[in-house]
């Protein structure tokens, strides 16, 4: 078991560093002129190279990524090129109202998708099954946005009931909005939960059909006891890392929902840094973002562990 | 040595009759299996929608009325009988920028999940082969870049590299390569310990023999299925990347991106955001629809 | 009123091409108390009956015709809640593979009990005591631990005894028993046995007992009912259809079965032609006739109803008077042959102290910390082969006989050791080997599902090696692949077959003409018969002593099967966890002096013979792990006639009980040739 935690911590530290570096590549060696770019078309080729000298972009570049990667470790995340202030408070408060929109989403989505898996897989086939699987087929396939926008149109535009945009004034922060959070986590809910839905669908299907579980009605168990004792836990066990590594997917359902709904978060930040090639933003935001993919990641190998008796005594 | 027999208790498939001839045969089981395809509803259905938009697409200089970057008509004009779906916010005509739209798609989305499942069926392949060091280093680097949020990896890359075709394209593969190596190395593993690719390397035959004709034709089957649910898969995608604005550049027509531009109509003119989606999610369904059916097919085998 | 009563029984499962009918108008009675076993080949029909009783046929199967009597009642007619009282209560089962049918995420302390917890209302505490009892029972080690233990951590013995005492928590009156010892070793397989009988005595539990195996049959039931192709042909007393069987079908399972006092010098195996047919496709007549050696017009014509041929004696054929008790005119029974001589030129290989060692999977980590442990799959083996003759090597699964054979074919490296084959050196992978070795050294092997490429015809599957490894001409190859088939006795209208077209023994016969194909000196049979249904085996069996003969291909046999290893082979070698405990001429090694450990083996295969035998020796325990072998003698953990500390310390020696007959023990020869036979000589 340790030596399975060492063995994940030491993976996870070595994606980080890839990752960085991968970023780092990307974002600055590309041939985009950083300094041009800050300066505009019309600045001139002198202070164009001023620039580039006095951030150090002439520097060779192992040299500027170990630079940035140590100032980085001290909290030093640079200075946005686009807004020209410093990146970590602008990224804290991004962080925290799309940590809210996300823990809400996820809390939503979570239950309600494995009860509609698992009530599925109970009777592959049945005309229950058929319909949610029909369903989370379909509402998977709609594209976030486009999910959004229908949301509007019949919530806002048809109905009228909800703001049509989740724009918050730069004081107040997401949980005091709870009206503005309700579109973009439907919206995350409807691509998401078919998702689930459907993975732990396939696994209680499988469990169903095993032979531990036709031991189990053998052997005149109730129903209920068959499902909740014999069925259910194995059936959680292989959708768990598909749930965790689902935070994945789901930051990307983020940056759609805060562009479509203008809410200010964290993916509409990153979004902002991308079209305006901010790379310092880009680059402390894609930190961000691996660090809390590969602790889902984490956290799900140890849920997984601590569930299957088969690896725990292994 | 464990002797395990067969259970007779579920005979699925009857056996085909010794008789057929040798030639011919991969038309009929096509036809066999098209047969079955259409004994699930849902599949035909996602097969039509399919169909549909790639004759929409085959015909759009025949069946769109307007030019897609013509000036058509007034800004923003709810539909009537000159612009069944509106104009948009420039009066360009709606509908003809959704029939020009699907070529985008329907060209780029295909074309992406090739490439990718060229440059990742030869990782899988590789690996899986292999085994040792070489299998390390790449299951390890598809390991890296699965770990990343994909959304924020096309941000990160079109921003780098620009939005065009190719670079949506090179996105694509990016991210989703390591995906495919990963199913097919698992596949590879457990062709690789069958006893025919013993008996090859008996004879022997060199390496890659083995992997490209004893090993990737067995694949053929699992890889088809999950290339269709990938082509539903990144048509989502490069529709989200529209909206995003890191599609395609204006004015070329492109679904997601006329929803990107539709957005701040919303409320005034909602039919200029409405049917793109209505297009894109269509689609997309019909896609998931068919590779499902697919899917469910290969299964019963 | 008798305990279990089927009548005119028809199961029926519908798939994609229609219905399919396994199982037709099946009649039988168990009776309380009584040992019913059901036996066929795989696609008679008999696990289906066992799931019609259990009223467990999944979606797509139902009883479309007949009754389910239990006491009197018709099981059919009960609805959901009445058959779970029943179920585990007083109908109870115990399944093939047993690991699959216990759940991995609870403890087999959990699993027993809730047995009790349902269908007796016992408390917890009275729960437990009474699962504690029962694995005692069952002769389980240290029930206790066992409790609180998770399936994957026992051995596949122990598993099945945690089934068997989980179907007996509820005292049921009937006990169904789907080939329970199907997937076990034959050591194993014969104490789990023994505790069915011993069960059987004490118990006033019925079983109905389903195999494919008339060996298993024969040891522990009072009546049996043989199925083929989904009825039942013949049902009788156990004596009496072992001794006296009537129907040509159970008289030529009974024949194709090879048997451990039969040596090679006896006969042919009497091999059944063709295949059971497919339920969409049966004979209008007789479901037997296209095999049956005493076929006629009207067993084309009619379908034979069951009748009583003696008292209790039922059988359904046609001409079962006039067939009286003749063999089966099936196949020619050649002459005796004398055991190859020993070629003078010496032998073709040589395996001197042969080691192959592998790593046990670890992680990347572990691995760069240089943390190894090497499983010891083969730990010094030598033996030699000559041209033209048969050596095989025996041995339970584990004991490294399957990596012996991929050393030598060079599919796995050796970790240390020699082997030479002619005068070459091959002690390396095939792909390093000189290419003259490859044409001579060839493979066939045991699952006959996955030898042949799935995607690949017969004549492409033949073609290929015929060009690679005999240099045929392009424009030959076809007609050359045609001479392949006819050797193997397939028609040239398999060549254009895709694997799936085939049945298993088809396929194994066509792995048999690929390994032809180079003209091979050396063919390495790793359990070639082992997946096959018995009545395909013989005439696989048969066809490859005729190749051998025909050919002088000297043959290296790996098989876990003693009585295919007497009937096959010149030589024997037996192994346990890596090493060679005991070689030499097959009627040398199989009468004394025997080495403990073939004693054991010889004693553990059941015979189809209901009349009881000499010696009676069990091993108990399981096969330690070979990550860690036993000092001294690695027998010396489960050897019935261990001497003392010094097997624990000292690594037998190798005494030479004739010039050609090795045993590697610590008790004197004159006291291994003291033992009784276990065998009555052939």
């Amino acid at each position: 078991m340790a030596r399975f935690l060492a063995r994940r911590l030491v993976f996870m530290l070595v994606t980080m560093v890839a990752v960085s570096a991968i970023v780092f590549v990307i974002s600055e060696v590309v041939p985009i002129d950083v300094a041009r770019n800050i300066l505009g078309p019309y600045a001139s080729q002198d202070s164009v190279d001023h620039l580039r000298q006095q951030m150090g972009l002439d520097r060779p570049v192992p040299v500027r990524y170990w630079l940035w990667l140590t100032h980085f470790l001290q909290g030093d995340m640079g200075t946005s090129t686009n807004q020209l202030t410093p990146v970590a408070p602008l990224l804290g408060r991004r962080l925290l109202n799309s940590g809210t929109l996300a823990a809400v989403a996820f809390a939503l989505i979570m239950p309600l998708a494995l009860i509609l898996g698992v009530v599925a897989g109970m009777r592959e086939g049945g005309r229950l099954d058929r319909l949610i699987s029909l369903g989370s087929l379909i509402s998977t396939s709609v594209p976030t946005f486009a999910s959004g926008v229908f949301l509007i149109l019949i919530f806002t535009f048809w109905l009228g009931w909800l703001p049509g945009s989740s724009v918050l004034d730069s004081e107040s922060w997401a949980y005091q909005a709870p009206a503005k959070l309700v579109m973009p986590v439907l919206a995350l809910m409807l691509v998401d939960v078919g998702y689930v839905a459907r993975m732990t669908r396939a696994s209680m299907a499988e469990v169903m059909a095993s032979a531990y579980v036709r031991t189990a009605v053998l052997k005149g168990l109730p129903y209920r006891r068959v499902i909740v004792r014999h069925a259910l836990r194995n059936a959680l066990l292989a959708p768990i890392t598909v749930i965790m590594l689902h935070i994945n997917w789901l930051m990307g359902g983020i940056v759609v929902v805060e562009s479509l709904f203008g809410f200010h978060g964290f993916g509409w930040m990153m979004l902002d840094a991308a079209l305006n090639k901010d790379v310092p933003v880009i680059e402390a935001g894609a930190m961000v973002a691996i660090t809390v993919a590969v602790g889902t990641q984490l956290i799900a190998d140890l849920l997984y562990t601590a569930l299957n008796p088969r690896i725990r005594f292994a | 040595m464990a002797r395990v027999l067969d259970q007779d208790r579920v005979v699925l498939e009857p056996p085909v009759p010794p008789v057929a001839a040798a030639r011919g045969q991969t038309a009929r089981r096509l036809g066999r299996s098209l047969a079955r395809l259409f004994e699930s509803p849902v599949a035909t259905l996602g097969l039509a929608i399919i169909l549909f938009w790639v004759a929409v697409a085959v015909l759009a200089p025949l069946i769109a009325p307007y030019s897609p970057t013509a000036l058509a008509g007034r800004v923003a004009q709810p539909p009537s009988a000159q612009h069944w779906l509106g104009t948009d916010e420039l009066g360009r005509d709606i509908l003809s920028r959704i029939i020009w739209g699907s070529q985008t798609i329907l060209l780029l989305a295909p074309t992406a999940v090739a490439v990718s499942l060229l440059v990742g069926g030869l990782m899988g392949l590789v690996a899986g082969y292999r085994g040792g060091m070489i299998d390390e280093l790449i299951m390890r680097t598809a390991d890296i870049i699965l770990a990343f949020p994909v959304l924020l990896l096309y941000m990160i890359i079109i921003a780098a590299v620009g939005p065009s075709p190719l670079n949506i394209v090179f996105a694509v593969t990016f991210a989703s390569s390591p995906a495919i190596a990963r199913i097919v190395r698992s596949l590879v593993l457990d062709l690789r310990s069958r006893e025919f690719v013993a008996a090859a390397r008996l004879r022997g035959e060199s390496a890659w023999y083995i992997m490209l004709v004893e090993i990737l034709p067995n694949a053929k089957g699992p890889l088809i299925v999950d290339a269709c649910i990938r082509v539903g898969y990144v048509a989502f995608t490069i529709g989200t990347l529209g909206f995003l604005g890191l599609g395609l550049r204006p004015p070329t027509p492109d679904w997601g991106g006329m929803v990107n531009a539709a957005r701040n109509w919303i409320i005034i003119a909602p039919w200029m955001a409405a049917f793109p989606c209505i297009a894109i999610s269509s689609l997309v369904v019909g896609l998931n629809l068919f590779a499902d059916g697919l899917r469910e097919i290969s299964l019963k085998d | 009123m008798p305990l279990l009563e089927l009548q005119h029984l028809s199961v029926t499962y519908a798939t994609r091409a229609g219905d399919v009918r396994a199982v037709r108008d099946l009649s039988l009675t168990v009776e309380r108390g009584q040992a019913y076993g059901l036996v066929g080949e795989s696609g008679s029909g008999k696990t289906s009956v066992a799931m019609a009783v259990m009223r467990y046929l999944g979606r797509n199967g139902r009883v479309d015709h007949g009754r389910i009597l239990f006491r009197g009642e018709d099981l059919l007619a009960k609805s959901e809640e009445a058959l779970r009282a029943l179920r585990g209560s007083r109908i109870a089962m115990v399944y093939q593979d047993p690991l699959s049918a216990l759940n991995p995420c609870l403890t087999v302390g959990e699993q027993l009990a809730e047995v009790l917890l349902v269908h007796r209302a016992m408390g917890r505490q009275d729960a437990w005591t009474a699962c504690l009892a029962m694995l005692e029972r069952v002769h389980m080690a240290d029930p206790p631990a066992t409790m609180g233990r998770y399936p994957h951590q026992l051995s596949g013995g122990q598993q099945q005894r945690v089934l068997i005492a989980m179907a007996l928590l509820a005292h049921p009156d009937l006990l169904v028993m789907d080939e329970p010892t199907t997937g076990l070793d034959v050591t194993i397989e014969a104490t789990v046995l023994d505790l069915v009988a011993e069960l059987r005595r004490e118990l006033e539990t019925a079983i109905l007992y389903i195999s494919h195996n008339l060996g298993v049959v024969a040891g522990i039931c009072d009546r049996v009912g043989v199925m083929y192709a989904g009825e039942l042909v013949e049902e009788a007393d156990v004596g009496a259809l072992f001794l006296n069987p009537r129907h040509p079908y159970t008289r030529s399972l009974l024949h194709c079965v090879p048997r451990l006092d039969a040596s090679r010098a006896g006969r042919r195996l009497a091999a059944i032609p063709g295949q059971v047919p497919q339920p969409t496709a049966l004979p209008p007549g007789c479901v037997f006739e296209p095999r049956c050696g005493f076929a006629r017009d009207q067993c084309v014509a009619s379908r034979p109803a069951l009748e009583p041929a003696a008292r209790g004696h039922l059988v359904r054929c046609l001409r079962w008077r006039e067939i009286g008790t003749a063999t089966a005119p099936a196949e020619p029974v050649t002459a005796a042959t004398a055991p190859t001589p020993r070629a003078e030129a010496g032998p073709l290989l040589r395996v001197g102290d042969l080691k192959s060692y592998y790593e046990q999977a670890a992680g990347t980590l572990a691995r760069l910390l240089g943390r190894r442990r090497a499983v010891r799959a083969v730990d010094g083996v030598a033996l030699e082969v000559a041209a033209g003759e048969t050596l095989s090597v025996v041995g339970e699964s584990g004991c490294g006989k399957s990596t012996l054979a991929r050393c030598i074919a060079g599919l796995v490296r050796p970790t240390g050791g020699r082997l030479i084959f002619r005068d070459l050196d091959i002690a390396k992978l095939v792909e390093a080997r000189d290419p003259s070795v490859l044409r001579d050294i060839q493979m066939v092997f045991q699952n006959p599902d996955s030898t042949l490429n799935p995607a690949h015809r017969v004549a492409r599957a033949l073609g290929r090696p015929l060009r690679r490894l005999a240099g045929v001409p392009r424009r030959r190859v076809r007609a050359e692949v045609r001479r392949l088939l006819r050797e193997v006795q397939l028609d040239d209208s398999f060549a254009d077959r895709l694997p799936r077209q085939l049945s298993g023994g088809q396929k194994q016969r066509v792995a048999i003409a690929r390994a032809l194909a180079g003209s091979s000196r050396l063919l390495i049979c790793d359990e070639p018969v082992s997946a096959l249904d018995v009545s395909v085996q013989a005439a696989i069996l048969n066809l490859l002593a005729d190749i051998q003969r025909a050919r002088g291909t000297a043959m290296l046999f790996i098989s876990h099967d003693l009585s295919v290893v007497r009937h096959l082979s010149d030589y024997v070698a037996v192994m346990y966890l890596g090493q060679v405990c005991e070689i030499g001429r097959t009627d040398e090694v199989f009468a004394p002096p025997c080495h403990p450990y073939t004693e054991a083996l010889l004693s553990a295969v059941p015979e189809p013979d209901p009349r009881p035998r000499p010696g009676r020796i069990r091993l108990h325990g399981s096969v330690p792990s070979a990550l860690d072998p036993p000092a001294g003698c690695p027998f010396h953990t489960r050897c019935p006639r261990k001497l003392g500390i010094i097997c624990e310390t000292t690594p037998p020696p190798v005494q030479a009980a004739s010039p050609t007959h090795r045993i590697a023990c610590h008790i004197p020869l004159a006291d291994l040739r003291a033992a009784p036979a276990i065998v009555t000589p052939g």
